[in-house]
């Protein structure tokens, strides 16, 4: 399992885990319809608390990245994630200010932030980058 | 009053313990939901021996009440004991024995006892049926101890220190075992531990116990998401107002800078700091360490 948990780093376990299965979700790691292991099995394997891990499972189904059938298991959900509008705007502008700030110390000009990063939506058939450039634009 | 229409694995209200005129526990209002695996933090002489060993009868309360399984350990004690895993802190075995003595003698003891599985532990654990304890290193005597606490198959385990002389290796493997086998089956834990990093692991809430008080009790994960640190420049001067805006624990001055110790509203913080005129600032993620340690300082600051 690709899956890793750093404990001591002040981020919620959870938090870890579900950054890195949207990560890879969003990378095509773990492709739609692909089943994730049962909680008790991948709590036992990662040696983190079975609540952990079903938490995990919960707040990515609201998310849309997975769905669960019941007695079936989990599964990557296919399609991309439903969230509020308003919650994937703050997630996406704190993503920019991440880029932004690593482009700062780079020395990276704007037009070189801009021409890379429409270079990896083009790598991203999966990925509409219409939202993302309109946030740059304003940035 | 203790309602007895619900019933968490363990419940205490005011629950006090004074020995030779010193409170070593005073006034513990401690909760903990079946199912979860609560960790138990704190300096030593914190009060989290005497807690777990009131709960165990093992010691009698000064004043107070506490539910174990529903039941009073004080009335009850044998039905307590016999749902109850406990793993005593290091140097409670009796020296002479076999470590295959014990197990006959818990077996005896117990009626829930599961032989096969506690086989099949004794050999994960590499522990000799034969060896005598006296022989034993400490990091097999807590694993002996740990055995002993789970062959019962217990609703409820009790572990004092349960990592004490366990190498990394070991260590990961006793988490997995009580990942798997007891949390991941419903059932609960109440531990004690010093190690910060394994019981982000194994542990769904935390107690912070300091000199007999319990400072905070909390999820985990909601924990770490709302205790941060906000460092701050304020060109034109800190607003009079920014000790009382909300979340706001406490102000320090580090380097030129403001530091906010904040307790959850980390949202409504950064959105009013961003209101600011030029004001720069960051919010800092904080360690289950740092956040201990934090609380204890103000816990120590209460007494000067």
């Amino acid at each position: 399992m690709w899956l890793r948990v750093e404990p001591g780093r002040g981020i919620p376990i959870y938090v870890q885990l579900m950054e890195q299965i949207r990560m890879a979700v969003a990378s095509g790691l773990l492709g739609p319809g692909e089943q994730l292991p049962p909680v008790r099995e991948l709590a036992g394997r990662l040696a983190v608390n079975p609540n952990t891990v079903a938490k995990v499972y919960q707040e990515l189904e609201r998310e849309g990245v997975i769905t669960t059938r019941r007695g079936k298991g989990s599964f990557v959900a296919a399609g991309s994630p439903q969230l509020k509008e308003e919650e994937r705007k703050k997630r996406l502008i704190l993503a920019v200010d991440r880029l932004l700030a690593e482009a700062y110390h780079l020395g990276c000009p704007p037009e070189e932030v801009m021409e890379t990063v429409r270079a990896g939506l083009a790598d991203r058939p999966g990925l509409e980058g219409r939202e993302l450039e309109k946030e740059l634009d304003q940035s | 009053m203790i309602n007895p229409d619900y019933e968490p694995a363990v419940l205490t209200r005011g629950l006090t313990k004074v020995f030779k005129g010193l409170a070593v526990l005073q006034d513990l209002n401690l909760e903990i939901p079946r199912g979860s695996v609560f960790a138990l933090l704190g300096p030593n002489g914190a009060g989290k021996t005497t807690t777990i060993k009131l709960l165990m009868n093992l010691l009698q309360p000064t004043a107070g009440e506490m539910l174990v399984l529903g039941l009073d350990p004080i009335t009850r004690g044998v039905a307590v004991r016999s749902r109850v895993g406990y793993q005593p802190e290091i140097g409670q075995m009796p020296e002479y024995a076999r470590v295959g003595e014990l197990l006959e003698l818990c077996r005896a003891l117990y009626p829930t006892w599961n032989t096969c599985k506690v086989e099949s532990y004794r050999r994960e654990f590499g522990l000799d049926p034969r060896a005598v304890v006296k022989h034993l290193s400490k990091g097999r005597v807590t694993l002996l101890a740990l055995l002993l606490a789970l062959g019962p198959e217990p609703e409820l385990l009790l572990l004092d220190e349960p990592d004490t002389g366990l190498d990394p290796v070991r260590r990961r493997q006793v988490i997995k075992l009580l990942v798997e086998d007891v949390a991941g089956a419903g059932r609960t834990i109440l531990l004690s531990s010093h190690n910060l990093t394994d019981v982000e692991r194994l542990a769904d809430r935390v107690g912070f116990l300091n000199r007999g008080h319990l400072l905070l009790s909390r999820p985990l994960d909601e924990l770490l998401a709302e205790e941060k640190k906000i460092w701050a420049v304020f060109p034109d001067g800190v607003p009079a107002s920014l000790s009382t805006w909300p979340g706001v624990r406490r102000l320090e001055q580090e380097d030129g800078r403001t530091v906010l110790v904040v307790s959850g509203h980390v949202e409504e913080l950064t959105e009013r700091l961003c209101s600011l005129d030029r004001v720069t600032f960051e919010v800092l993620d904080q360690t289950l360490e740092d956040i201990f340690i934090t609380y204890a300082e103000e816990d120590r600051a209460l007494i000067r």
